[in-house]
């Protein structure tokens, strides 16, 4: 079976971001980037997957030469090998073009992908590789059963869950839930340095959207301690006004 | 491991020199991976452990499993071949969890695997290195006795040859996973007064390991006596190219290396745990971090983390090509442990009462750091090495 899994090298949410002198991106200086959390979860899929298969896992990353800590950490997680695609987007129909084009030259039987990135939470890759790739989807995963031609899976729906059954080849979006991610063994580690990552240079395709200015929250106003329900009740009231 | 990251107290490793630069990328990965296992394996649950005095013990076939121990030692004995600046990283994290995580880390791979490596024979390579690289087996070394600590070349356990067995009698005292070890590196003195190596499985006739409790350091680590009265084991049992004290003093230079980075990792929690609540605890209406005496006790712990770390660094590059010497390590152990204990002790003051409990990891640190401090060669001994060093005289009696 060959499987692909798609990953993004994206800030940690532990790190603090500040928004770059352009005011439409972030200031990468100080900010540590890292396997988007989502993806350890398709990730963790893949290989799991492989090792009951048997076949081969193969990452796909968009980004700079910088994304390659990010990538080869996904190879000493157990990925065979990886592509690399060389540009920068922040628009997911163009990320998923590029994606889609690299993804059908391998022709992988399925393809996982995390729930969305924590970068920009746009949660449409799933659906968007699965239009391109002419392949059903299903998103928000939390279970996954692989049986030849198909798969049995549970989603998360609003106040409930759904089970369904896909047909092979599919793209399937991970949350969460799905599986426990395994950490690099430390000499595998060491093992990645010799996997193979091949460079791409995507076809030019043109943005349909584009970041016109990035805000930070407002600064939390900081919590405030009351002596009495009574006391707090007249606040919300009186200060709040939400009740 | 996203899905429990939340759970876990944050930590922001110290890198103010960009020490980071120094490293490669795979040292960076392997540091950074056994960080995440301790922040989710290690940080929730350590404190309990130590609060009731027990070693947790769940977590060796999860080290064995990341590929920790015995680390450096090559992969055709099914450890992970890494080299040293890898190991010392991996020590440092392990330490940030816990004195006591560290402590059995140092102890099965620089003390047992480490004296099989180097001296003991093919078949005993090949039987142990594996399943201690596995954690199947656990491992302890026995070298101080009641009466020799620092003078550990004045030991009394004896052994004697008889026909096809070495008998042992004495007593070791102070050994780190002790009453959990399947195999015993002892050292003893033969009939000729000359120190020998011998492995002693748990379960042997004549060699029991009692616990020793009540301590208030390392309280998550097991120490143990180990007593031979007549223990007979066989003569393939010796470690057949180990002779004289050299042998378990090049053994204690492995750990005391291991040390060097491992205090920098219980310095870097206290520091980032003082940083973070200095921050946020408020006194006369500000920050306690405002305040120029707090800053300068954060100032200090950062400055003196930054040089331990420049210190370690160097000193694994120097192991790795060849040039290091064991007064270069004695140097290095003296100073971080030293300074992790200060560091501990500082951000103790930093955070006032809530510095001695247990919620935060403070205390647990300084009180371990306070063993750390006297084994593998006590800060006193350390400054008698490096005295003779450079003066050429010893002042050791
Ligand atoms: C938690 C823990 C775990 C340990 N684990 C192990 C283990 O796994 N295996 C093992 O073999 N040992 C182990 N040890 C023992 C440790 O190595 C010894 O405690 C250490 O070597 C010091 O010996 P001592 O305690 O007998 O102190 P002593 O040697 O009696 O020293 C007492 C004091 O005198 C000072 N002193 C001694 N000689 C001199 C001198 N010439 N000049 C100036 N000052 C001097 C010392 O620095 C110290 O301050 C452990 C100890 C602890 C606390």
């Amino acid at each position: 079976m060959k499987i692909a899994v798609c990953i993004a090298h994206v800030p940690d949410t532990a790190t603090r971001v500040r928004i770059g002198s352009d005011g439409r991106s972030i200031d990468p200086t100080g900010v540590t980037y890292v396997l988007n959390p989502y993806d350890e979860f398709a990730v963790e899929e893949a290989i799991a997957t492989r090792e009951k298969w048997g076949g081969e896992v193969v990452a796909f990353c968009i980004g700079g030469p910088d994304t390659e800590p990010t990538i080869r950490k996904v190879l000493a997680m157990g990925a065979d090998r990886a592509v690399r695609i060389e540009g920068d987007t922040e628009d997911t129909l163009v990320a998923a073009r590029w994606l889609a084009e690299a993804i059908r030259e391998e022709a992988p039987d399925i393809v996982f992908v995390g729930k969305e990135t924590v970068s920009f939470n746009g949660a449409a890759m799933a659906a968007a590789l699965g239009e391109l790739l002419g392949w059903p989807n299903a998103s928000i995963v939390v279970r996954l059963e692989l049986d030849g031609q198909k798969a049995i899976y549970e989603r998360e729906v609003e106040g409930g869950k759904e089970v369904g059954q896909i047909m092979l080849p599919c793209v399937i979006s991970c949350q969460r839930g799905l599986n426990n991610p395994r950490l690099p063994k430390l000499p595998d580690i060491m093992k990645a340095k010799q996997k193979p990552i091949a460079v791409r240079r995507p076809a030019a395709v043109e943005a349909g959207v584009e970041t016109v200015r990035l805000e930070l929250p407002p600064p939390k106003k900081g919590c405030r301690f009351v002596n009495s329900a009574e006391e707090l009740v007249r606040l919300l009231h009186e200060e709040a006004g939400v009740i | 491991m996203a899905q429990q990251a939340v759970a876990t107290r944050p930590f922001t490793g110290v890198d103010y020199y960009q020490l980071d630069a120094l490293l490669s990328e795979e040292e960076r990965m392997i540091r950074d991976t056994v960080r995440e296992w301790i922040s989710e394996r290690v940080v929730p649950i350590i404190d309990q452990y130590a609060q009731e005095a027990r070693f947790p013990l769940h977590l060796i076939p999860e080290m064995a499993q990341l590929g920790i121990l015995g680390a450096n030692l090559p992969e055709e004995y099914g450890c992970a071949g890494l080299n040293s600046v890898a190991y010392g990283l991996i020590m440092q994290e392990l330490e940030r969890g816990d004195s006591a995580i560290r402590s059995f880390a140092s102890v099965q791979g620089s003390l047992v695997m480490y004296p099989i490596f180097r001296y003991g024979s093919e078949e005993q390579k090949r039987y142990w290195l594996p399943r201690l690289a596995r954690g199947e087996a656990i491992g302890c070394f026995g070298l101080t006795e009641p009466d020799y600590g620092s003078n550990p070349g004045g030991m009394i356990t004896r052994a004697r040859r008889e026909g096809n067995s070495w008998v042992l009698n004495g007593a070791k005292m102070w050994i780190t996973n002790g009453s959990i070890a399947d195999v015993a590196v002892v050292w003893a003195k033969d009939e000729e007064g000359q120190i020998r190596g011998f492995l002693v499985e748990k379960g042997t006739p004549g060699f029991s390991a009692p616990e020793m409790k009540n301590k208030w350091s390392l309280r998550a680590s097991v120490t143990s006596e180990l007593i031979f009265e007549d223990c007979r084991i066989p003569l393939e049992n010796e470690l057949p190219h180990a002779r004289g004290l050299k042998a378990p003093l090049s053994c204690l230079t492995q750990a005391r290396y291991g040390i060097a980075w491992g205090a920098i990792g219980a310095a870097m929690d206290c520091y980032d745990v003082a940083l973070r609540y200095a921050r946020e605890r408020i006194q006369f209406d500000r920050p306690i971090a405002s305040f120029q005496l707090i800053q300068e006790k954060l100032v200090f712990m950062l400055t003196e983390i930054t040089k331990a770390q420049l210190l370690a660094w160097r000193l694994g590059r120097m192991k790795d090509e060849g040039t290091m010497s064991h007064t270069h390590v004695s140097l290095a152990k003296r100073n971080n442990v030293a300074m992790a204990l200060e560091v501990a002790r500082t951000a103790r003051q930093i955070l006032g009462a809530n510095g001695i409990m247990g919620e935060y990891p403070i205390m647990r640190h300084m009180m371990n750091l306070e063993s750390v401090i006297t084994y593998e060669g006590t800060h006193e001994i350390h400054t008698l090495i490096l005295g003779e060093d450079i003066t050429g005289i010893p002042a050791f009696k």
